[in-house]
């Protein structure tokens, strides 16, 4: 048996032979080695992002796009170690680049003091082009400083999208760790706001991986291997940048003439805002919110007194005020009631009340105490197409909260639970689903908050001012939009867009139609509120002032007080109106939102001018079989 | 043959030369470990890191593993070898239970910090059960398929954890074990031919698809450049770069195979390459050599078929498991997670790996003396 034995001795022999012959190979005959390779040498990943994606409008602008944009860095990891070499270093340096000597060593500092050293640190943010290739020319040879060429972002439209483009910066310490996990280098930049933030996903892309090895400086000496990454997906906006053009022009004259009210308090605000939107699939076609501002202002190298000036304004351009802010609705609201109040069986068609001018009631506790409901005019006996036409205060409040003589009932209302059941059914007091951050859910009240919120109970006239739109119920614009929407498209509360598609390798996605929900009503309801705002539009009625000539729409004006009152105990108002055009075959809901304002005179002939910007750019189907 | 041999003294050891490749490789494996893990900045690099220390310690207990082994009957073995082998079979059971993921894989036993790796043992045990099962018997088939069982039972549950490359080296020195016993070479035709019709059988069934994808980029290294395929690529350069003499370790300075988390243990051998050079690493593949080459010595010369079985079982454990590893740093076979005997970092496999050279020192102890001892007096025991 030795002889097996040593026949496996022999072949551990050749087996290790074998190994030692392919180590020659490697290490000797034909090493794998990179040309100016050293010891020191490393392999990282180095991520790339790729291109952010392009946004653009509906009609295939370009809002979006990606510019270079040059900072001269400084990594102080770089720089020699030895402090009188490094004092050296800077001394160069500054000469080469102009930054002052102190700067740049507080820079270098910080930076040496800092986690990561090998971060680079900006000494000069936002180089002009020609800039940027001098200061690259002076530094060359000297180690430690860079230009760098970092991804920006340029956008059109001015101020005109501000509020929906959002922008991309720096990431917030907070969501850093949320960030770094999904791959994001410690400096990288991230949507913020807007569109930008919401589609950061979709307009990032993937980032590509370049495996290098790097010398001791980090100086690459050749890749070893390559991912490529993908580029980001286009967005394409629902919104027309003419049309958004066209309704803010038209929401500023609503706001001036709105100032111009009397008795609109001390200080007024002018600011307003108006949606348009689909009826039909709930794209935003128009999303305008005053005052706004420039784009570009965060998306760097934005001026510094700019971005104070309006992070301080009172008239607070930043916030978005179709979405972010919401307030009572006023006489807007009265569709909703009639909505509820039909198919409740509180109310009829016919159902007639009179208007003498105010309501009147006793409190509850003590009789000889008598509240007064106002109307803003007597108009006398009318049925619900009158009522709404007329937007008889008196008659919304029958229909909210009923009427009593001394203890009997004359007229059964809703109450307020169901005002509020019906409310929410068509989105109000939550979020719409708007494809935008930081949306308000407006609030829809009912005697249990109430009395959570307030430890008050719910009184006869709260149901009132709820009735018409007033107390405590708040709506954003944008729901509003939805709302009138729901109507105009038969009951469908429909979730709003701001992005149409998404375009990835050539194909477009689309964003697709939601549906949240479907207002709790027959048909027949439906056409009978539809009814009471086309009555609204006519000669008699409140809401004819925004109506575009030659054209049948519905309609609705609001006017709803806030504040304080003045010495004559006038309050100031918002203005309100809703609408959906053309009558017969809904395309579009159309809500303007004036914060100082009357319904009639000033939010109406704004709606008007977004209906016939939108339809005189893109004739309906109506308009277009008329000769 | 016998360095002590010259000396009057008894010697210290039997046989030496299985005892200074394994002090040697010890060594070069506490200076990777130590260069590997050493901070630069707050660390002087005399000062052995945590790493570091456990590989001395674990170093120190290994070689008093092996003179104790050299002073021990090996025969007791005999009467212990069903004991250790069901203890083993019952910690690979206990570790795919309960055991603690590591890479992807169920592989350590955990207790109070302590790990412990049981298919290590298992590695011995079989050897331990297949000299006693085999030692006396007429070479055939029934003890043959005895023999296979003892294999297969532990073989597959090492390979369930999944843990391709110990399950390899059990197989070799499994055969090994049978070619040495004296297995009729019709059989051992029969069990090579079955073998390569199993193997495919085997690979759609048993291997995992981790393993199955590096041995799609073994062939091709381009198909995962940043992943497995990036592995290989360092593993290229830092061999290139070692060229004749090295880099030089703690020399400061990166190495190709930083950000590599297995360098100490599945990598030792290409960090030896790029640290010592082909000079070093050449004499790595010598020292093996050596401690094959005495082993089957051991074998050779065992006064007894048990001995000559065991000695041949735990070099083949041995040699395969270091030309594995050599193999898979080569770029010779598909990446398979293997540690390099006496080198790499883990404490249960320096443990067992001492073991077995203890009990090789022991099977060399007892051989019939030479005549030159006998003239000389010179015997052990």
């Amino acid at each position: 048996m030795t002889r097996r034995i040593l026949g496996l001795q022999v072949a551990a022999l050749a087996l290790f032979a074998l190994l030692a012959a392919q180590l020659a190979r490697m290490q000797l005959l034909d090493p794998e080695v990179p040309p100016g390779y050293e010891p020191g040498t490393e392999a990282r990943v180095v991520r790339a992002e790729s291109p952010r994606g392009l946004i653009v409008d509906r009609g295939g602008r370009v809002i979006a796009r990606n510019v270079p944009r040059f900072d001269l860095v400084v990594v102080p990891g770089d720089l020699p170690r030895d402090q009188a070499a490094r004092a050296r270093a800077l001394v160069d340096l500054s000469h080469a680049t102009g930054v002052p000597l102190g700067t740049l060593a507080g820079e270098v500092d910080r930076g040496l003091r800092s986690v990561d050293p090998l971060a680079a640190r900006p000494l000069i943010s936002g180089l002009s082009r020609e800039q940027a290739i001098a200061m690259r020319a002076a530094t060359a040879g000297i180690a430690g400083v860079d230009v760098r060429v970092t991804p920006g972002r340029a956008y059109e439209g001015g101020m005109l999208l501000a509020h929906i483009l959002g922008h991309v910066g720096a990431i917030d310490e907070e969501e850093l760790a949320s960030y770094l996990a999904r791959g994001y280098a410690m400096n990288g930049a991230v949507g913020r706001d807007g569109v930008e933030r919401i589609y950061e996903a979709a307009l990032r892309g993937e980032p590509g991986r370049r495996l290098v090895l790097t010398a001791a400086a980090g100086r690459e000496i050749a890749t070893l291997g390559e991912l490529p990454g993908r580029a980001g997906a286009t967005l394409m906006l629902s919104v027309d940048l003419e049309l958004q053009r066209a309704t803010a022009a038209a929401l500023q004259r609503g706001i001036a003439t709105g100032l111009a009210r009397p008795d609109q308090g001390p200080s007024p605000v002018p600011a307003g805002a108006a949606v348009l939107l689909d009826a039909r699939t709930g794209e935003v076609l128009a999303l305008v919110s005053s005052p706004a501002y420039d784009a570009n202002l965060f998306a760097g190298g934005g001026d510094a007194g700019q971005i104070a000036s309006a992070l301080v304004d009172p008239a607070r351009p930043l916030v978005d005020r179709t979405y972010m802010e919401a307030h009572p609705p006023g006489s807007t609201f009265k569709p909703l009631v009639a909505l509820a109040a039909l198919q409740e069986g509180v109310a009829t068609p016919q159902t007639r009340i009179a208007s003498y001018g105010a309501l009147y009631v006793q409190d509850v506790y003590n009789p000889s105490v008598t509240y007064v409901f106002g109307d803003w005019a007597a108009h006398g006996t009318l049925d619900l197409y009158g009522g709404m036409a007329r937007s008889s205060d008196v008659y919304f409040y029958y229909l909210a909260g009923g009427y009593w003589q001394g203890r009997r009932e004359v007229f059964r209302g809703l109450g307020p639970d169901r005002v509020a059941a019906y409310a929410r059914s068509a989105g109000l007091g939550t979020p719409t689903g708007i494809d935008l951050p930081g949306e308000a859910p407006g609030l829809v009240p009912d005697p249990a908050w109430k009395l959570k919120a307030t430890g008050d109970t719910w009184f006869l006239g709260d149901t009132y001012t709820f009735g018409i739109g007033q107390g405590y119920l708040t709506t954003t614009p944008l729901q509003m939009a939805v709302f009138t929407a729901a109507i105009a498209n038969g009951g469908e509360v429909l979730v709003p867009r701001v992005v149409r598609g998404i375009e990835r390798d050539g194909r477009i996605e689309s964003t697709g139609r939601r549906v949240r929900g479907t207002l709790p009503v027959s048909p027949d309801t439906v056409r009978i509120v539809r009814e009471t705002m086309r009555a609204s539009t006519g000669p008699t009625g409140t809401a004819s002032s925004g109506q575009p000539a030659g054209m049948t729409i519905g309609g609705k004006t609001g006017t709803a007080e806030f504040g304080t009152p003045d010495a004559k105990g006038t309050y100031p108002t918002h203005g309100w109106y809703i609408g959906f055009a053309p009558y017969d075959r809904p395309e579009v809901a159309v809500a303007v939102y004036l914060h100082h304002g009357v319904g009639a005179m000033d939010a109406g002939p704004v709606a008007r001018e977004i209906l016939e910007a939108y339809f005189g750019s893109r004739p309906s189907p109506s308009a277009r079989s008329a000769p | 043959m016998t360095a002590a041999s010259a000396r009057p003294r008894r010697p210290a050891l039997p046989d030496p030369w299985l005892l200074l490749p394994v002090i040697a490789l010890g060594l070069l494996g506490l200076v990777l470990v130590q260069a590997t893990t050493a901070d630069p900045v707050t660390l002087h690099p005399s000062r052995l890191s945590a790493q570091a220390t456990r590989h001395a310690l674990y170093l120190a207990l290994g070689l008093v593993l092996i003179v104790a082994g050299s002073r021990f009957d090996y025969r007791l073995i005999r009467r212990l070898a069903p004991l250790v082998y069901l203890a083993s079979l019952a910690l690979l059971l206990l570790v795919l239970a309960v055991g603690s993921h590591e890479y992807g894989a169920r592989r350590w036993l955990t207790l109070g910090g302590v790990s412990y790796q049981p298919s290590e043992l298992a590695k011995l045990a079989l050897i331990f059960a297949g000299a006693a099962l085999l030692a006396g018997r007429e070479p055939g088939v029934r003890p043959l398929l005895l023999w296979s069982a003892h294999m297969l039972l532990p073989g597959a549950l090492i390979l369930l954890e999944p843990d391709l490359g110990t399950t390899l080296v059990i197989g070799a020195a499994w055969a090994a074990v049978t070619v040495a016993w004296g297995l009729q070479w019709r059989l051992l035709t029969g069990i090579a031919v079955a073998s390569i019709a199993v193997v495919p059988i085997a690979f759609t069934i048993a291997v995992p698809d981790y393993q199955r994808e590096r041995i799609a980029v073994f062939v091709d290294p381009g198909r995962d450049p940043l992943g497995s395929g990036f592995t290989l690529r360092q593993v290229e350069v830092a061999l290139g770069s070692g060229s004749w003499l090295g880099n030089g370790v703690l020399a400061g300075g990166g190495s190709a195979l930083e950000g590599l988390s297995t360098r100490a243990s599945d990598f030792a051998f290409a960090q030896s390459g790029e640290a010592l050079g082909f000079l070093g690493a050449a004499a790595v593949i010598v020292l093996y050599a050596l401690v094959a080459w005495r082993g089957a010595r051991a074998a050779a010369v065992a006064p007894d078929e048990f001995g000559r079985l065991l000695a041949l079982g735990l070099t083949a454990t041995i040699a395969v498991q270091a030309a594995l590893h050599i193999a898979v740093n080569l770029r010779l076979f598909p990446a398979t997670g293997i540690a390099l005997p006496f080198v790499s970092t883990g404490g249960s496999a320096l443990v067992s790996m001492c073991t077995a050279i203890g009990v090789l020192e022991s099977i060399a102890a007892h051989r019939p003396a030479t005549p030159r001892e006998q003239w000389t007096g010179e015997r052990w025991r």
